[in-house]
């Protein structure tokens, strides 16, 4: 018997704390308060580490919502640094487009003021050196550009072709030194061929010291050359030399158009003329 | 004393990680048990008298920080440690792949001896219910963290005895 209770002891002494647990059991189920002095004192024992580790886990917890706030704070400021650059080069591209419209419209108000075959074209393309003035355009003899076309923007004149290939021409500027283009003084009708300069500029040369050529007078073209048509913008006198010796007076001429930001040209295709504005009724 | 100590150590530090740290776990549909893997070791290591009082008082602690009638964990984790005892009489329980199949086993029985000891008191259909949805988790959730639970015990041992 001693030695079946030896042997058994663990199993009789679980049994007897099934018994005495589920007495427990028993005597707590239908109570809504409990009053047990050992679960008071385990509770006690418990509560002393469990707010320092609450608090512990609390601040883990809150360092760990920092981070992951701060990892999407910083992938959300990664997305939006990306959609700002995206809007900025919506922006610029934007702002491209309405200058283009701009010009475009300058363009075809001069399309309207003139009266002939002409075809728009972009520029493609500048001078390799700098002695020489030239630019190339995307048209060529495919679209009826040839050799000796009048080259013209909005604000004037620009040049000429002079080499013409299938899909594209190049451009003599009048600012060369190897333009020439027949033009008169607006308002007195003094008459002058314009030539390029090498610094860029332009001079009315073979102007008789006799006319009357003020600074800020309006060169136009006098359509005697056969290229450009009559009365089209060339450029303003800036300047009036008549010291000099000899027939002729020295006149400076600013062109009206600045070839270094032109990016749309009209390019003329047969004789054209300048529409006169209708008579006032 | 020194196992006492030892085991005293771990179910508060067990009650206090349980009731804090991985109760706060976010979307961790089972809290491991570390108490009954405590329960298990008592089982497997202490044949005798403390050892099933330190498995009642076990279920005790349980108690006062887990649901409201006292003395259900009490009985269940006894009933575990009664299981394991008879299990570790007639097979070799060494090695943690055997050790995380015992406290597989005693989760089941833990488990169990729990849904009968609501019976007692209560409608037992929410505890079945309990043990039919997450059982076998927390079975495996327990199984899973014994070998560390086991070997931390080890080392505390190691540590005490150093001390002492």
């Amino acid at each position: 018997m001693l030695e079946f209770l030896r042997r058994n002891l663990v199993l009789l002494a679980s049994g007897l704390f099934l018994v005495l647990a589920a007495a427990l059991v028993i005597r707590t189920g239908g109570e809504t308060a409990r009053a047990d002095r050992l679960g008071q004192a385990f509770l006690e024992v418990l509560s002393l580490p469990q707010r320092p580790v609450a608090a512990l886990d609390r601040g883990i917890r809150r360092a760990e919502r920092s981070v992951v706030e701060l990892f999407r704070a910083r992938q959300e400021a990664a997305a939006l640094r990306a959609r700002v650059q995206a809007l900025e080069q919506d922006t610029v591209r934007l702002g491209e487009l309405a200058q283009e419209n701009a010009r475009l419209h300058a363009l075809l108000d001069l399309r309207q003021t003139l009266r002939g075959d002409l075809v728009a074209a972009h520029v493609i393309g500048r001078d390799a050196g700098t002695l020489s003035r030239t630019l190339v355009i995307d048209r060529g003899e495919r679209d009826g550009v040839t050799k000796g076309a009048a080259v013209l923007a909005p604000s004037g004149i620009v040049g000429h072709v002079f080499l013409a290939a299938r899909d594209a021409a190049r451009v003599l500027l009048i600012t060369d030194h190897n333009s020439g283009v027949d033009a008169v003084v607006q308002r007195t009708r003094a008459r002058g061929i314009v030539e390029g300069q090498v610094d860029g500029g332009c001079v009315l040369k073979f102007v008789k010291r006799t006319e009357d050529v003020q600074v800020g007078d309006l060169v136009v073209t006098s359509g005697v050359d056969g290229i450009f048509p009559k009365g089209l913008p060339v450029g303003r006198v800036t300047a009036v030399d008549k010291r000099g010796q000899g027939l002729f007076q020295a006149v400076e001429v600013t062109p009206a158009v600045d070839p270094g930001a032109l990016e749309e040209v009209l390019v003329t295709r047969g004789p054209v003329e300048v529409a006169l504005p209708p008579p006032p009724s | 004393m020194r196992s006492t100590l030892t085991i005293a150590a771990a179910a508060l530090l067990a009650a206090l990680l349980q009731t804090t740290v991985l109760a706060a776990v976010p979307g961790l549909p089972v809290v491991p048990d570390l108490l009954l893997v405590l329960a298990v070791y008592l089982g497997l290591h202490h044949h005798g008298l403390g050892g099933v009082t330190g498995a009642f008082l076990l279920g005790y602690l349980l108690d006062t920080v887990s649901g409201t009638v006292l003395g259900l964990n009490a009985f269940a984790m006894t009933a575990a440690y009664a299981a394991v005892h008879l299990v570790a009489r007639t097979v070799w329980t060494e090695g943690w792949p055997s050790t995380a199949l015992v406290v597989f086993v005693a989760a089941g029985v833990q488990q169990l001896a729990l849904a009968v000891a609501a019976a007692l008191v209560e409608d037992p259909t929410p505890v079945w219910q309990h043990v039919w949805r997450y059982g076998v988790w927390e079975a495996v959730v327990a199984a899973a963290v014994a070998p560390a639970v086991f070997a931390f015990l080890a080392w505390e041992r190691r540590l005490v005895g150093a001390a002492a």
